[in-house]
């Protein structure tokens, strides 16, 4: 046989490989990817509200990294909720810096405040981590009403700033349809944690999935295109800025309803300010052009951050609540945090410390006042 | 065996190269997934995605139900079949529009506020609004409670930024008070639910199963006889206590975005009737008396006026202008065209008070 004909047999069968490769690839994209229409453009069969929760009973292993990620039947971070006859019921709700999924497992400070909390108390406390990465106030709400009042805890702590930040920057309302975190979502949507927050790492589990990554990877860097796995990354841009007095204003409303809606159901709620550090350079690049897109400079967004920590201590103070201000608390070094608002496991447990001595405080002050 | 081989080769050339070649990528393709698998996160177990129900019909929908009367009772179901439309929001229509007038209210609440036993025009959240010349819209679904109405509120009515909400629930929050103790725990009418469920669910699935009405009336019965004979102990502080945090919830939620929140007391002919009719004895797996379903929900409707008292917003009784007149109900909550009428001037001629004082 002629080696010529040989040849092009065989590269006809490379080519066709890959065209083959490509067309699944891409199937599976569409199979995963965020349908950025807005809901009312398309058919809607049925409308829900988001439960942006870590799907109960998920668990997710990375032995390389020692890395650990599960929840229980009610979407909870494991490890929580250990005691059966809890003296105290603690839960905290936030974004990814409440999550913090990539802090050790028992090192997570959701988990760590309660088990510090019962060695100084001598009390049973139980702790839910009730977070989700990318979720803001509105979407801990939906939690918190759902999932959370039913259990009836003590305490409900809460966490947000910069994820709600960025929503209302980038998309100007807690009810945009434009993104991955929208409020409300339709049967043609997934809100699956897995298909979502973890699909830059874990995504098409099929077909060579590790081997498409590297290939993807290898692509990006020649192409100057940076991965990012900063869940606020991927919402649309949105050109003109609008009025940053409306981002405060929802930003109180949206704090308002969790705190008023724990005092109806007899919660105790509690507020936290975000921890911070300078940006990194890589962060502060990337920040800035998305920023530039809404007519924001870098210090124009340092300053609605610094806000909305300010709004959180004033709407605590307004509603004589108690508050936590990790803010001030946290020295802002990379010490503590990892990049410019996620705890490594130093910061993680230096949170617990902080957040179960403002609670022991608490609950001895309450243990008077009932002896009293 | 080289000669074999070679012989193998030069009888097919192409074959060997070609598996040679397949045989030699799949390797180096394996060798390189599982390496790179070793970095990777795994997942061990799949979770299950949930979502929270609002309880409301699919939007921008032509529903049109056949039904049976015998093996499908229901407060509200009166006729063979139930037609009806929504609009994209999801709100029952015909809502009142009216162009260059910013001014909007919504109605929340069960089938008491949708009204769907009704010809459209008929209904009293339409008429509120032609009366005041308002836009006014139905966001009220059989089968809701308060928190069902909080959940539609926060997911599809505050973006709107009506200027007015009205609430209206009494029966449907004593059902599932009475049978759990609270909003969350009752099987028919889950508020979390898992995408996995959503195969077997359909818009009515909240208003049929709530009702009971799989079996025949016959069986239904017999059913609350064997039901009245158990001893159940119901903490009644329990459930007004719940109640009255569903209801401050909703409160808090419309003051905090700025919406003015109205409550209203669900007029009904329970009082006039000295026994609760067989049709609503479906809804009610309780074991309560007639007489304590009765003084439950009328401490419910002082539970609305006492709460919109301690929070200084205004409420609208229309338990104190309907109830005990049958010329108004078709049965104990049903309301006739006239009631519903009759209801809407009560609505209006409060709202357009308040609206003055503004």
């Amino acid at each position: 046989m002629n080696t010529k004909k040989v040849i092009f047999r065989i590269s006809s069968i490379v080519f066709l490989s890959y065209c083959i490769l490509v067309f699944s690839e891409n199937q599976l994209e569409i199979e995963v990817r965020i349908d950025p229409k807005s809901t009312e453009s398309i058919n809607i069969k049925r409308r829900f509200l988001s439960l942006r929760e870590i799907d109960p009973k998920l668990h997710l292993e990375n032995k390389s990294q020692g890395f650990n990620f599960s929840a229980d039947q009610n979407g909870f971070i494991n490890p929580s909720g250990k005691h059966k006859d809890s003296d105290i019921d603690i839960v905290f709700l936030g974004g990814s810096t409440t999550e913090c999924l990539k802090v050790d497992e028992n090192l997570r400070f959701p988990y760590l405040t309660g088990k510090i909390l019962g060695q100084k108390s001598k009390l049973k406390i139980n702790t839910f981590n009730a977070s989700r990465a990318g979720n803001n106030s509105l979407n801990s709400y939906v939690k918190l009403l759902n999932v959370v009042v039913p259990m009836r805890p003590d305490y409900a702590v809460v966490m947000h700033n910069i994820n709600d930040l960025v929503h209302l920057i980038y998309t100007e309302s807690y009810w945009s349809t434009s993104n991955k975190y929208r409020l409300m979502v339709s049967s043609f949507d997934s809100t699956s944690y897995y298909n979502h927050d973890i699909s830059s790492f874990y995504k098409n589990e099929y077909y060579f999935p590790n081997t498409i990554k590297a290939i993807k990877e290898v692509k990006s860097s020649i192409f100057k295109k940076r991965a990012h796995d900063n869940e606020w990354i991927n919402t649309n841009d949105v050109s003109n800025m609008g009025d940053t007095n409306q981002i405060y204003a929802d930003f109180t409303s949206a704090l308002e309803i969790f705190v008023h809606t724990c005092i109806a159901w007899d919660i105790k709620p509690i507020l936290m300010t975000q921890q911070n550090r300078a940006l990194t350079q890589e962060d502060a690049k990337h920040l800035k052009n998305k920023l530039a897109k809404r007519g924001l400079s870098l210090s124009d967004f340092n300053n609605i951050y610094k806000r909305a920590n300010t709004i959180i201590r004033n709407v605590a103070q307004q509603n004589k609540i108690d508050l936590i201000d990790l803010d001030q608390k946290i020295p802002k070094t990379a010490k503590y945090m990892k990049d410019f608002v996620h705890f490594n496991n130093e910061g993680s447990q230096l949170a617990a410390n902080i957040i179960s001595d403002a609670l022991l405080l608490k609950i001895n002050t309450t243990r008077l006042l009932q002896a009293k | 065996m080289n000669k074999e081989k070679a012989q193998l080769f030069e009888r097919n050339p192409k074959t060997t190269i070609i598996v040679f070649f397949v045989v030699v990528s799949t390797v180096i393709l394996c060798l390189s997934e599982f390496y790179l698998g070793q970095s990777k996160t795994k997942m061990i177990r799949k979770g299950n995605s949930r979502y929270v129900d609002l309880g409301e019909p699919s939007p921008n929908s032509h529903i049109n139900l056949k039904l049976d009367t015998n093996s499908s009772p229901d407060l509200f179901i009166l006729n063979d079949s139930l037609e009806f439309e929504t609009d994209k929001n999801g709100f029952i229509k015909p809502s009142f529009l009216k162009e260059n007038n910013n001014t909007s209210i919504v109605f929340l609440g069960d089938g008491t506020t949708a009204n769907l036993h009704l010809k459209p025009e008929d209904r009293f959240t339409y008429l509120t609004g032609k009366n005041l010349q308002l836009n006014t819209f139905n966001a009220g679904f059989p089968g809701n409670d308060i928190i069902h109405s909080i959940n539609r509120l926060i997911g599809t009515i505050i973006p709107l930024k009506p200027k007015y909400v009205l609430l209206m629930h009494t029966l449907n929050d004593l059902i599932i008070l009475t049978e759990n103790g609270n909003y969350w725990d009752y099987e028919k009418n889950q508020k979390v639910k898992s995408f996995e469920s959503l195969e077997n669910e359909n818009d009515f699935s909240s208003l049929l199963t709530l009702k009971k009405i799989r079996s025949t009336l016959f069986n239904q019965t017999k059913e609350i006889e064997e039901t009245k004979n158990q001893t159940i102990k119901i903490d009644t502080s329990l459930i007004y206590k719940n109640y009255r945090s569903a209801l401050l919830t909703f409160i808090a939620v419309c003051k905090d975005w700025h919406i003015t929140p109205i409550l209203m007391t669900q007029a009904n002919l329970l009082d006039s009737t000295k026994n609760i009719s067989n049709l609503l004895k479906l809804s009610l797996n309780n074991g309560l008396t007639d007489e304590e379903i009765i003084a439950i929900h009328r401490r419910f409707n002082s539970l609305i006026i006492q709460t919109a008292k301690s929070q200084s917003i205004h409420y609208i009784d229309l338990d104190q202008h309907l109830s005990n007149q049958p010329q108004y109900f078709y049965n104990e909550l049903a309301l006739k065209p006239e009631g519903s009428k009759y209801v809407s001037t009560i609505i209006s001629d409060s709202l357009s008070i308040w609206i003055n004082e503004n």
